[in-house]
Order: C-alpha cells, then sequence, then structure tokens
C-alpha cells in the first residue's frame, strides 16, 4: 500500500521513483530502510522521522521542504501508511510504549484511550468559555457535507443534528461522531526543490511556511495533563501559528481554505482560536455562525470530510486536500484558493502546520 | 486519610504498576494511604508525576512532602463506552483531574468512586481515597467532599 502511494505520487509529480533520494516521515510509519530496498531506490541523501504522533503530519512535509532547500536531498517523500488489523490506535494506549512508570499516573483511572484524554480537554474548554456540544456538532456536521460529495471518502450519508444528538456518548462531552474514523490507507506527497518543480508535471504548491514544536509545558499533554492553565484547553498550536504567519508574511485572514487535524471534533474549534481566525475561547461561535462551511463560509475547513468523515490517515489527506485546492482540482473547490493552511496534531508535541500557496 | 474499598472494585489490569526508582516513593506511600509528591530542594516547588529533574529551576535534588488529599475537580470526563474489553462491566465510570490543594498547578488523574456519575461538575472539592486493589497495590480514587 505504501508503495503503490509512493509509486502513483511520483508519477503524477512526473518524476521517476529512482529520482527519490529521501524521506521525510513522522511516527508509526514505515522504515524508509525497508521502502528503499522495496523499491530499488538508488541511493539515500536524507532520512528523517518527526518525533511524536500525528502532530508531526504537517511537519513531516516541513522535514522535507527543509531537506529540498538546504540541497541535502532533491526528492523528498513524506508518507503516511496505516494497517489497523492488529492494534486500533483509537483505543488504547496500553499497549504502546505509554505503558510505563509514568502512564502509572494515569491508567489506573481507567483513562487509556485517547478519546477520553481528548475529551478533558473539551470539557474544560466548555467550563471556561461557554463552548456547547451544538458547536461541536457543527464541526461534524460541515465536515460530513463535504464527505458527502467526495467520492473517495468513507462515510458519505449526510449527518444531520439529529443523528449527532441521537448518537451514543463515548465518553462526555464527546460522541460518536466527535470522534475520528480509523481507517487503512496510505498517502505520500513528493516534496522537491521550487527550482526543480517548475519543470514538472503538475502547477507546483509552494511551501510558503513550516513549523513544528510547541510550548515546552505542553509536552506529552492529554497523556499527562499537566499543561499550565493558560493553554490547557487548547490546541497547543500557538507558538507554531505564530512562527507560520511570520515566515509566511501573511495574515490569518489571508488564509482561504484550512485543513485542521480532526482526531476529535473540538480540537478544530481550539485551532480556529490557537491560529487566530477568532478570539480565545470564540470558537464555539465561530463555528455556529457557519464560518466553516463550504460553500460559503469565510474560512471553509477540512473540505476533504477530514478524519472524522472522509478518511483517517493520520493527518497525510490534508495535506492532499490543500495540494487539490491550490491546484483548483479539489472536489469541493474554494474559488480562487490561493493560500491553505495545513496543521497537525494536537498531541504530544511536537505539533505543527504549513503554509502551502499557488504562487511562491 | 479515609480509607474505602471502592465498589466497584479497581479492575486488576487497571492496577497493575510499573515502579521505577523515581516514581517507587509515591506508590510505597500510597499503600499506607498517603498522598506524597516531590518538593524541589533548589526553589521548593512542588510536583506531580515524579521527574527526576525540576522545570523550573533544574536541581535534580528533592525531598517526598505529603499533601493534604483534597483538591479541586480541574476537568473531568463520564466514560460510557468501554475502550478495552475488560471495562465493558465497569461502565460508566467518571475520570477526574483533581487540582490537588498544597501543589499548585499539579494535577492528579484518579477515577471518581462511585456513586457520582453525571454529579461531579469542574470547581467541586474532592478528597483523595485509596482502593486497595490487591498484590500490594494500592491506587488513588476522588471522591466528592461533603458539604
Amino acid at each position: 500500500m505504501a508503495c503503490e502511494a509512493i509509486v502513483l505520487a511520483a508519477d503524477d509529480a512526473g518524476l521517476s521513483v529512482s529520482d527519490i533520494d529521501g524521506f521525510a516521515l513522522y511516527s508509526l510509519t514505515l522504515d524508509p530502510a525497508i521502502l528503499a530496498e522495496t523499491l530499488g531506490i538508488p541511493e539515500i541523501r536524507f532520512s528523517a522521522t518527526l518525533t511524536g504522533g500525528g502532530g508531526g503530519s504537517a511537519g513531516g512535509v516541513g522535514l522535507a521542504a527543509t531537506a529540498t532547500a538546504a540541497g541535502i536531498a532533491d526528492v523528498v517523500v513524506t508518507l503516511m501508511t496505516l494497517q489497523q488489523a492488529d492494534r486500533r490506535l483509537g483505543a488504547s494506549f496500553e499497549h504502546s510504549a505509554n505503558h510505563d512508570s509514568s502512564f502509572d499516573f494515569v491508567s489506573p483511572s481507567g483513562m487509556l484511550a485517547p478519546g477520553q484524554m481528548f475529551a478533558m480537554l473539551a470539557m474544560r474548554h466548555m467550563h471556561q468559555y461557554g463552548t456547547r456540544r451544538e458547536h461541536f456538532a457543527e464541526v461534524a456536521v460541515a465536515q460530513r457535507a463535504n464527505a458527502v460529495r467526495r467520492s473517495t471518502a468513507l462515510l458519505r450519508e449526510p449527518l444531520s443534528i439529529n443523528d449527532y444528538f441521537s448518537a451514543p456518548m463515548l465518553s462526555d462531552p464527546l460522541c460518536r461522531f466527535d470522534f475520528c474514523l480509523e481507517s487503512d490507507g496510505a498517502v505520500a506527497c513528493i516534496t522537491v526543490s521550487a527550482d526543480r518543480a517548475a519543470d514538472l508535471r503538475q502547477p507546483p504548491v509552494h511551501v510558503l511556511a513550516h513549523a513544528h514544536g510547541g510550548a515546552g509545558g505542553w509536552g506529552k499533554a492529554f497523556q499527562r495533563m499537566q499543561m499550565p492553565d493558560d493553554y490547557f484547553a487548547s490546541s497547543g498550536h500557538r507558538p507554531v501559528a505564530q512562527r507560520l504567519f511570520e515566515q509566511a508574511d501573511v495574515e490569518p485572514s489571508d488564509i482561504d481554505v484550512a485543513e485542521l487535524y480532526d482526531h476529535y471534533s473540538p480540537a478544530v474549534i481550539m485551532q480556529l482560536e490557537d491560529y487566530g481566525f477568532c478570539g480565545i475561547g470564540e470558537g464555539g461561535p465561530f463555528v455556529g455562525e457557519g464560518h466553516i462551511r463550504w460553500p460559503g463560509g469565510s474560512l471553509p475547513v477540512n473540505t476533504h470530510g477530514g478524519n472524522l468523515s472522509e478518511a483517517y490517515v493520520i493527518g497525510m489527506t490534508h495535506v492532499v486536500e490543500a495540494v487539490e485546492q491550490l491546484r483548483g482540482t479539489a472536489v469541493n473547490q474554494v474559488a480562487d484558493a490561493s493560500l491553505a493552511l495545513v496543521t497537525g496534531g494536537p498531541a504530544a508535541l511536537p505539533t505543527s502546520g504549513l503554509i502551502l500557496g499557488s504562487t511562491r | 486519610m479515609t480509607t474505602i474499598r471502592t465498589d466497584p472494585p479497581t479492575p486488576a489490569p487497571l492496577a497493575q504498576l510499573h515502579p521505577d526508582g523515581i516514581t517507587r516513593p509515591f506508590w510505597e506511600a500510597a499503600t499506607s494511604h498517603r498522598l506524597v509528591c516531590q518538593q524541589c530542594a533548589g526553589c521548593a516547588s512542588r510536583r506531580l508525576p515524579p521527574t527526576s529533574h525540576c522545570n523550573r529551576c533544574r536541581s535534580a535534588s528533592y525531598e517526598w512532602v505529603e499533601l493534604p488529599g483534597t483538591g479541586t475537580v480541574y476537568s473531568f470526563t463520564v466514560t460510557r463506552h468501554a475502550f478495552v474489553p475488560y471495562l465493558r462491566d465497569h461502565v460508566p465510570y467518571t475520570v477526574v483531574l483533581v487540582e490537588l490543594d498544597e501543589a499548585p498547578g499539579v494535577r492528579l488523574i484518579a477515577q471518581a468512586v462511585a456513586p457520582c456519575v453525571d454529579d461531579i461538575r469542574i470547581g467541586d472539592a474532592v478528597t483523595v481515597v485509596w482502593d486497595d486493589a490487591g498484590d500490594g497495590v494500592t491506587v488513588p480514587k476522588a471522591q466528592r467532599t461533603s458539604a
């Protein structure tokens, strides 16, 4: 599956797999040693993996951009492949490396699944800012409406507000439709230098800014729950957001479309705040006013349906959707989209983001 | 500190601990129903879960101090779905994030003592109680402090 994605991505770009000389990955994916051997790649010049979990998805592409800009490698692949037959990521952290002396301060409480952990942040957000379940519902409903139109989406049945409120609660305040899908899939993305991109088959999409990281106090985040009060009920993205906008020299209001990592629907609301599309604590009313809807919203979000409704490939489908939006070939195309934001996380450090543009 | 045998008991898989050199004193104190945390020898700040270094002054010296075992609900979740099969008969249950008194900013994650599903709110005063879960393991739980 991973090899197929790489072959298709190279073909799409007008490159040969033999041109690939780098891998810039993030956690839980395949070992480049096996990929290089299997695909017969002549020489690897760059092989690096961002630490963290889903928080690194956008950052993997940033890592690739670093390698190509520095001239370390020419054609760098960022990849996510996911087969969940053996172990479902959403079920429990207990079989992972987290089950150590540190996780002893978590697991006896019965809080084992990431969804339970994220529920704590969502509950605090509701308490601090008055965010309501109707706001979470709007994220789920708006994203499903986008997935319905997309033939590759896994969930294409329309979702109504009644459907949302009829769904079983899994861990308050989150119900089934606040949780992302768990699916198998592979996505490969190829990054080359801007000069090289100009000669390739597709109109290039430019990495205008990339950043990963976050405040040290964010740390393991909701796996430890010791984040400072200032940003406990947040996505942990604020430092990354600031660096992205500075690097690209643009404002939040310049962004045409945002593909925001959505393992849980409140994460979208928290990122809208942390990226400055609305004030801190105002994410609920912001989505309630219809801003993230496509078409018609001031900032269409997760136009592919996201992890909630399209597919869960740990954030890489968000990169694909942003590229399609900027090429002008998206299923749910935002008119004249020229700037897209893509994020990875919130999860443990690092969270990450990209600002992509149709022009340099 | 209050000693209770909670109902339902902590499921055995949740009472499997992996103490190491840094965390063992916490779990040893737990068996005698005492809530302790690290206090930095350099700046006197208190911390939990245990770590090797103080994240304020970077001192690696600390002592263990006993806390009153009371606190405030910072957040919580009522888990109604069994995310792992062995919790099927245990749901629903409430997990509480307790901001501990006399340890500013330090939070303890504990399951609430039944019956408090749907009855706990952020800001409630809670007391840490102890569940002797067998095999010499004692785990903290949170009980709403009666007014």
